[in-house]
């Protein structure tokens, strides 16, 4: 096995995550005959398939490929390898004769050969790991007859959770890439006259593109996007990430190793937040410039929220007043639990009479109720029935949740919003909230909820 | 109300509009062993046949007088009767339609009198049907002029000879008349859900059976093979009902019901889920059948695809130009799924008093007579998400990114027109699918790149001088 018992106890021990200690962790194991989530290498690909030019392969047998590669929805301004689905498809003489690892040699070169790649990223998997491939010194290998970097991500399924495969891609990440290469020089101020910063994201994917609603803020207050882990990423960012002002962790609690890192090796202040809601993405630019210190660009900052409160504000009127009032059911992991439960209360005036917090953390709940008080429902059991059962109890007019929650809502008669990242609309940022707002009316008025049950001529 | 705009300025440009006289055309081609006959010049018919072969993709029997400058003042009566007896002679059809053009009309021409010398002249031609229909292209378009030729022949065939004779004795038989907008396939999809009911549905006219696209036996025939045979004229007369489909036609049956007392049911589509319902509930009532199985499955179906669909249509807007039945007819979709209604631009408002009314009553916000130009002036600034047109719009939707959604006469840049069916619970279905991914298919992928611009200004992001990339 590739990840030996130590560093799998190194990797579980994540003393920033606030939950680390606590019962209800949000890497807690998974219990045999009633999951629904996915596994390490799930994590992993989440936390770094995004990134746009590297190649990512999964040397294993199809299943952990070919039943969903392509899907992620991140946009990108370069390309777009995360859409392809590279995988050393091990068959059973592969296993029998030992022929993994040459097959994943040739697999690299073909990759680099074909594609010039600016780095191959290989993900090992349960059958791999277990057959015992040395992944490691392939990639080794590779790397050297190759001239190309070849990162191996040893996230076989087995060793955890999603959240835990999100720690081990950032744990690469920040073992293998960052700091190997220094930033090209960069004026020191803008065209304005201001002075530049650098920020990293992690946990940021870009879904529908949705950061391209931020980096224009960003330009205008002068502050530089470093690297991101991993939305719309080059490999060349994440190499220079360790020259950076300050790191946001956006909603993935699970990548907090990757911003303790870059504390620890390079003194990079972090802080958590959100881009979902007027209200959040305010105040995570507030933050940023705050934790940069400057005070010019925290008055900028000030200045720009101010205008885009007001500009965003105006186009929500007429949306709140469709939507206040309406109560949803949310059912989402984590960060989200708070940020986009915010969103909709905050800044629609909606009610969201229960929220889901199976894999929210004891901190997730402590900002649940800050924003609620007591007045809400938290739910741990996301099954279908129970979904349904509740939304009839508290009249909830939508269920607000993940694609796999869709078509159980649906035949229930349950207006539904796609929250999570297979979504196709981009909802960050203020105009996010405004396509968010757009989608959720959407998804309530329509006319074809008065006309579902209307009896048949023949129920007369 | 919706308020209609009346045509307003002189040229048309790129018309919307196919003449009435092809109108009439289609549906005597929708009756067997027919033959429709132009009282016009030699272009009259050509480019008609041109029309309806890009069209069908199948060979169009069409006739014409063939008139010339001196015949067309002198003596045009002449050449109709040579043509009809030509026609009888060379071709012996059951049914010829004597339909009028813009040009005979101006002269003033007596159709109904010259067929009555014929008669007398040439007994021997009486077991071919000579239908006179009066179908000005001054007037008009092509779904009036289909509806007027459904009119004379039951006026002129079905009344006259055979309502005196009708029977008390119990029927089987369901008249439909489906107006010009139905494909055949949707004609077929008719027949297969009235035949599940136990009832024997007469199409008239019926082009499932002569422009489906089949390959028959005959290698030629110059004639139409298929379609309403003249054998079920007096069946017409003697049925249990007629159901007319399509604003255009209610008059056709409102008409069998005033002569022959036959009970008369309209709908003006069969597009939607409560038109359906209707549409089953009036097949309940005349068959006093309870309903099949089937149509419970597809209704559930229905019900499926628009929960499936209403992601991308509702709240979609959508724009249509066509001749007024389709416009009237994907109303009670529209309603159903939540698309606005934008605008519809459509041929010829002032042909009937009844489908004006029908489109003021619509749920468009504007409802225009005009013209493709027009048409593509009102998509300009009226932002569209589905364009409803045929296919004189592809290229404009293509460079307009709009999702165009094919339907009315012609559509020559796609295979399979005809085999389209757009009615019934499975119709409703399909359209609304269709309609979906068209618009997914044009939809942003989510939000518009943006590429900063501290990456524009540092090609490399990092020092390539100062790589220290560590291999372990």
């Amino acid at each position: 096995m590739s990840l030996n018992n130590a560093e799998l106890k190194e990797l579980r021990n994540e003393p920033a995550c606030s939950d680390n200690d606590g019962d209800k962790s949000g890497c807690a194991k998974v219990n045999p005959g009633a999951t629904a989530g996915g596994c390490c290498l799930d994590g992993a690909l989440i936390a770094l398939l995004p990134i746009t030019d590297v190649a990512h392969i999964v040397h294993g047998s199809i299943t952990c490929t070919g039943s969903a590669w392509g899907i992620r929805g991140s946009g990108t301004t370069g390309r777009n390898f995360y859409k392809m689905g590279m995988t050393t498809d091990m068959n059973e003489l592969d296993v029998i004769m030992g022929r993994g690892e040459p097959k994943l040699l040739h697999s690299i070169k073909q990759a680099v050969t074909d594609h010039s790649p600016e780095a191959v990223f290989v993900y090992e998997t349960c059958l791999t790991a277990l057959i015992g491939d040395d992944v490691k010194s392939i990639c080794k290998v590779a790397e050297e007859k190759l001239g190309v970097p070849v990162i191996h991500i040893p996230a076989a399924g087995f060793y955890g959770s999603k959240n835990f495969g999100n720690r081990v891609g950032g744990k690469a990440m920040l073992q293998r890439v960052i700091g190997t290469a220094e930033p090209a020089p960069m004026p020191e101020r803008t065209a304005a006259g201001h002075k530049i910063y650098n920020l990293n994201l992690v946990g940021e994917f870009n879904i529908a593109g949705e950061f391209w609603h931020i980096v224009p803020l960003l330009d205008r207050l002068g502050i530089n996007v470093r690297g991101s882990i991993s939305g719309d990423a080059r490999f060349a960012d994440i190499r220079i990430m360790h020259r950076a002002d300050v790191t946001m962790v956006v909603c993935s609690r699970a990548l907090l190793n990757v911003a303790r890192g870059l504390e620890k090796e390079y003194g990079i202040p972090w802080f958590e937040g959100s881009f979902y809601g007027v209200r959040d993405t305010s105040n995570s630019l507030r933050t940023i410039a705050s934790m940069i210190g400057d005070e010019d660009l925290i008055g900028r900052t000030e200045e720009l929220i101010e205008l885009e409160e007001h500009n965003i504000n105006c186009e929500l009127d007429s949306y709140r007043e469709k939507l206040a009032g309406k109560r949803v059911l949310l059912y989402t992991g984590g960060v989200k639990s708070w940020s986009v439960l915010s969103a909709l209360q905050d800044d629609l005036g909606m009610k969201v009479v229960v929220t889901g917090v199976k894999k929210s953390t004891a901190g997730d709940k402590q900002r649940i109720k800050m924003i609620t008080g007591d007045d809400i429902q938290m739910i741990d059991n996301g099954n279908p029935e129970n979904l349904i059962r509740l939304c009839d109890a508290y009249n909830a007019d939508v269920l607000v949740a993940g694609g796999r929650n869709m078509y159980t809502a649906l035949k229930a008669r349950i207006p539904f919003l796609h929250i999570n990242q297979e979504r196709e609309h981009p909802y960050a940022g203020y105009e996010g909230m405004l396509i968010l707002a757009k989608e959720l009316d959407r998804a309530i008025s329509n006319p074809l909820w008065r006309i579902l049950d209307k009896p048949a001529p023949w129920e007369d | 109300m919706v308020k209609i705009v009346k045509k307003s300025k002189p040229m048309t440009v790129d018309p919307i509009k196919v003449s009435q006289t092809m109108g009439a055309t289609l549906a005597f081609l929708g009756l067997d062993k027919s033959m429709p006959l132009l009282h016009g010049n030699q272009g009259c018919s050509a480019y008609g046949k041109i029309l309806f072969i890009r069209h069908f993709l199948e060979p169009v029997p069409i006739q014409t007088t063939a008139l010339d400058h001196l015949s067309a003042i002198m003596e045009p009566d002449k050449n109709l009767k040579e043509a009809m007896l030509t026609i009888c002679k060379k071709d012996k059809p059951e049914v010829i339609g004597v339909l009028t053009t813009g040009v005979t009309e101006a002269e003033g021409t007596d159709i109904k009198r010259v067929i009555k010398e014929f008669r007398e002249e040439f007994p021997e031609h009486d077991d071919t049907l000579l239908i006179p229909v009066s179908v000005p292209d001054y007037q008009g378009c092509l779904e009036s002029g289909y509806a007027k030729a459904v009119e004379s022949i039951i006026e002129n065939v079905i009344v006259q000879r055979f309502i005196e004779k009708r029977s008390k004795s119990h029927s089987n038989d369901l008249v439909i008349i489906p107006s010009a907008m139905h494909t055949p396939a949707d004609i077929e999809t008719m027949r297969l859900i009235i035949e599940m009911f136990g009832l024997n549905p007469i199409f008239l006219p019926d082009l499932s059976l002569s422009l489906d696209g089949h390959l028959s036996d005959l290698r030629y025939s110059p004639i139409s093979y298929g379609g309403c045979s003249k054998t079920l004229f007096e069946r017409i007369a003697n049925s249990l009902g007629v159901i007319t489909v399509g604003r255009s036609v209610k008059n056709a049956g409102m008409l069998l019901h005033l002569r022959a007392g036959i009970p008369f049911f309209h709908m003006d589509g069969l597009i939607g889920l409560e038109a359906n319902d209707s549409f089953i509930s009036i097949l309940m009532q005349l068959s006093g059948n309870a309903v099949p199985e089937m149509f419970k499955r597809q209704r559930k179906r229905l019900r499926d695809a628009y929960l499936d669909t209403h992601f991308y249509l509702g709240q979609s807007k959508m724009a249509v130009a066509s001749d007024p039945d389709l416009l009237i007819a994907l109303q009670s979709l529209a309603a159903e799924i939540g698309i606005e209604l934008q605008y519809g631009v459509t041929s010829d408002i002032g042909y009937s008093a009844d489908v004006k009314s029908a489109l003021q009553e619509s749920n468009y916000q504007k409802v225009q007579e005009g013209d493709f130009e027009d048409f593509r002036k009102l998509i300009c600034s009226y932002s569209v998400d589905l364009v409803v047109a045929n296919s004189y719009l592809t290229e404009f939707c293509e460079e307009q990114e709009l999702a165009h959604y094919r339907a009315g006469y012609p559509i020559y840049d796609r295979i399979g027109g005809s085999r389209v069916s757009r009615v019934g619970y499975e119709g409703t279905a399909d359209i609304a699918v269709e309609m979906a991914n068209l618009i997914w298919q044009r939809r942003p992928e989510g939000a518009e790149p943006y590429i900063s611009d501290f990456r524009r200004y540092s090609g490399d992001a990092y020092d390539t001088a100062s790589t220290s990339y560590a291999s372990h």
